[in-house]
């Protein structure tokens, strides 16, 4: 079966070889960094679940061109005020993904939602318009 | 960092999805600031709400643990994160005052004020000019 969303960003595969190295060993990884995506393919809908800590509403992008949805957002490089970093993990800075979209999908009627730090794009299924042609006796 | 291993194995070479979902921690993303009054801990956590986060201060070590919440139930077709909480333990600098601790939890984002002691704020000694 045709996976119908694909992603399109180059680092995802490279993230995906490494990670079947890995799985299992680094609990970091499995935890998944800023930006990372969780695809979902229901008989309704696909589903894109982008997890972006710390990213507002206002800082967030979402694009539908030529059958490429791109979501691209900004991560505030926050130094706190009067604070010295003793110790820094997270990173900050612009973040984008790609995904080509297949035709069955109506981007159109594509809702998002962020909550708690993570983006849920709901892209539905185009309604297949099926109809019956009555055979008429002659 | 509290990682069952033999249950996380289980969890990522299972090819149906499991009911119920096998527990999986995963390592926050954590930065550490110094200021002058306390020191902040902020570390990333998205997809936990403060109803399933949970804070324990115990002899200098900070346990931070929270469920993720909102996966989907969906069939997954590409997974890059498949944590089910983020659990971490950071042993603290010295000097904070276990009673003077405050934690906020916003756009999956924890950040925790840790209080310094009196003895561990910088105070200014006054010089007699003779």
């Amino acid at each position: 079966m045709l996976t119908t969303l694909q992603l399109l960003d180059r680092t995802l595969s490279s993230l995906d070889a490494f990670d079947r190295l890995t799985r299992g060993f680094d609990a970091e990884r499995v935890g998944g960094g800023a930006a990372s995506v969780n695809v979902f393919e229901g008989e309704r809908a696909v589903i894109v679940q982008l997890s972006a800590p710390g990213v507002k509403k206002e800082d967030l992008e979402i694009n539908v061109e030529d059958d490429v949805l791109t979501v691209s957002g900004a991560r505030p490089a926050a130094l706190p005020e009067g604070y010295t970093a003793l110790h820094r993990e997270r990173r900050a800075g612009r973040f984008t993904r790609s995904f080509a979209l297949s035709r069955d999908l109506d981007a159109g009627a594509a809702e998002a939602r962020l909550e708690d730090g993570v983006l849920t794009l709901t892209l539905p299924r185009r309604v297949a318009s099926r109809r019956s042609i009555p055979v008429q006796a002659a | 960092m509290s990682l069952d291993t033999t249950e996380s194995t289980r969890a990522l070479t299972s090819t149906a999805p499991a009911q119920p979902r096998p527990r999986l921690a995963a390592r926050p993303r954590l930065d550490l600031y110094e200021g002058p009054e306390e020191y902040l801990l902020i570390a990333d956590v998205p997809g936990v709400n403060i109803s399933t986060l949970d804070l324990q201060l115990e002899r200098g070590v900070l346990k931070l643990r929270g469920e993720i919440q909102g996966t989907c139930e969906e069939r997954p077709v590409s997974v890059e994160h498949r944590a089910t909480e983020w659990s971490r333990a950071v042993t603290l600098p010295e000097g904070v005052d276990a009673e003077g601790l405050r934690a906020e939890l916003g756009d999956g984002v924890l950040t925790v004020h840790l209080k310094k002691s009196d003895q561990a704020r910088p105070r200014r000694v006054p010089i007699a000019v003779r």
